[in-house]
């Protein structure tokens, strides 16, 4: 059964229970005893909740899960971090490229004057 | 003057590889998305608390009711964990478990999760704005690129004028932003990229804890208000019934205004992964709009080359 089958389910069980709620008054009401509909409701209210941990024991499953993906993610993320760094490292190379190439040039200029 | 060639070769190969100085998204859209994330992490927390509440109220009430002598089922259990405990036996049924207790570690579970999306959305916040901050660095960069560039063009003798000089020094500027540029952008898109199905789980799991939290709630009002019917239905004196309805109206309105917000926040939850595709669509569109920049430099590049070309002296 999923998870939406199981919610379609208890929300299914609250709303009988709440016939059978109505139902016990209604024959407080006319003098009948309503001890049988009491019984059955309290029975059915224990269902509910068993279902409701039920439901909610799947999603913190589900829950950690996703936590171990979002932490692998992460570590991919932080990745890119590193090489965005990098880059700018690369950026500051260029310039000192450009000033040695500038250098070399002056060295030339001093053996072949233009 | 081959070296000059060279160099503005490799300034128009550096710059065809990059894209747009601007951040890769508009700020305002990744705040928004963070904010977003930080209050239903809020909300969401509040909304268990509803369900918990309400759960620990009847729990007490029926332990009050039963009126039991044994107090050892009403002792807490620290059965793992530094800071784990229930209020049953440690190797009782899971499922017999008091729902309030079940209802707690949700809620642990739901702030990591959200925690973790924060997180994610800081994230975006940093590499989206990654230029920004190290903007101080770049300039440096880039002088040091339009000062060599400068005393090479002298050392040569060639005589730019001083507007050609100003646009070279730019392009060293827009070079080494733009070659950060396209770093962050592949980064941010590969990274949304990887993030995207959590995004979907993340969206999926909070809506599914409103839903599930919301047939608590309806469940927990039929405890506390079953019992209240009844007793209004049997209540002779009117006073006492009077204040009995006022109390079954006044959980009525708690009730239908907590389910309210959960559907609001089910509806919050739902949305995000559409939030999250239009953020890459920014993403995308920013790309679409920095060809057109991206064409700019080239012609640029292509005339001061051609500038350099006219006045080689050989």
């Amino acid at each position: 059964m999923t998870q939406d089958e199981k919610l379609e389910l208890v929300n299914f069980l609250i709303f009988l229970r709440g016939k059978l709620q109505s139902l016990a008054i209604k024959l407080l009401l006319i003098g009948e005893d309503p001890a049988k509909v009491d019984q059955a409701e309290k029975k059915l209210a224990k269902r509910i909740d068993q279902l409701r941990v039920n439901i909610m024991q799947n999603w913190q499953g589900d829950a950690k899960q996703l936590m171990g993906e979002l932490r692998q993610s992460n570590q991919k993320a932080q990745r890119y971090l590193r090489e965005l760094k990098d880059a700018q490292d690369r950026a500051g190379k260029l310039g000192e490229i450009l000033g040695l190439i500038d250098k070399g040039l002056g060295a030339l200029a001093k053996l072949l004057p233009v | 003057m081959k070296n000059m060639r060279s160099i503005a070769l490799i300034f128009a190969l550096l710059v065809t590889g990059c894209v747009s100085t601007s951040q890769p998204i508009p700020p305002g859209s990744l705040t928004q998305f963070r904010d977003t994330l930080v209050g239903l992490n809020t909300k969401s927390m509040q909304a268990l608390t509803f369900e918990y509440e309400w759960n620990y109220r009847n729990f007490k009430d029926r332990i009050k009711a039963d009126n039991q002598s044994d107090p050892t089922p009403l002792t807490l259990r620290f059965c793992s964990g530094n800071y784990d405990w229930r209020w049953d036996d440690c190797d009782s049924n899971p499922s017999e478990m008091p729902v309030f207790n079940v209802i707690a570690q949700s809620r642990v579970e739901l702030k990591n999760i959200n925690q973790a999306m924060i997180d994610y959305a800081h994230f975006m916040i940093l590499l989206n704005s990654a230029n920004e901050g190290s903007k101080a660095n770049l300039d440096a960069a880039a002088k040091k690129v339009g000062d060599a560039t400068k005393s090479i063009s002298t050392r040569f003798g060639l005589s730019l004028d001083e507007a050609k000089f100003g646009a070279f020094s730019t392009i060293g500027v827009a070079v080494v932003q733009q070659l950060l540029s396209k770093k962050q952008r592949t980064g941010m898109a590969a990274v949304m990229t990887d993030f995207q199905p959590g995004v979907n789980s993340f969206a999926d799991l909070g809506s599914r804890a409103m839903a599930i939290s919301a047939t608590g709630i309806k469940k927990e009002y039929q405890d506390e208000t079953g019992i209240l019917a009844r007793a209004i239905a049997t209540e002779t004196d009117g006073a006492k019934r009077l204040q009995k309805i006022e109390k079954l109206l006044e959980l009525n309105e708690q009730a239908s205004s907590q389910l309210d917000s959960l559907r609001i926040l089910n509806a919050a939850y739902d949305a995000l992964p559409n939030a999250h595709a239009e953020l890459i669509s920014a993403l995308q569109s920013g790309q679409y709009a920095s060809m057109q920049e991206l064409v700019g430099y080239i012609e640029m590049i292509g005339e001061i080359h051609q500038t350099f070309q006219n006045a080689d002296p050989n």
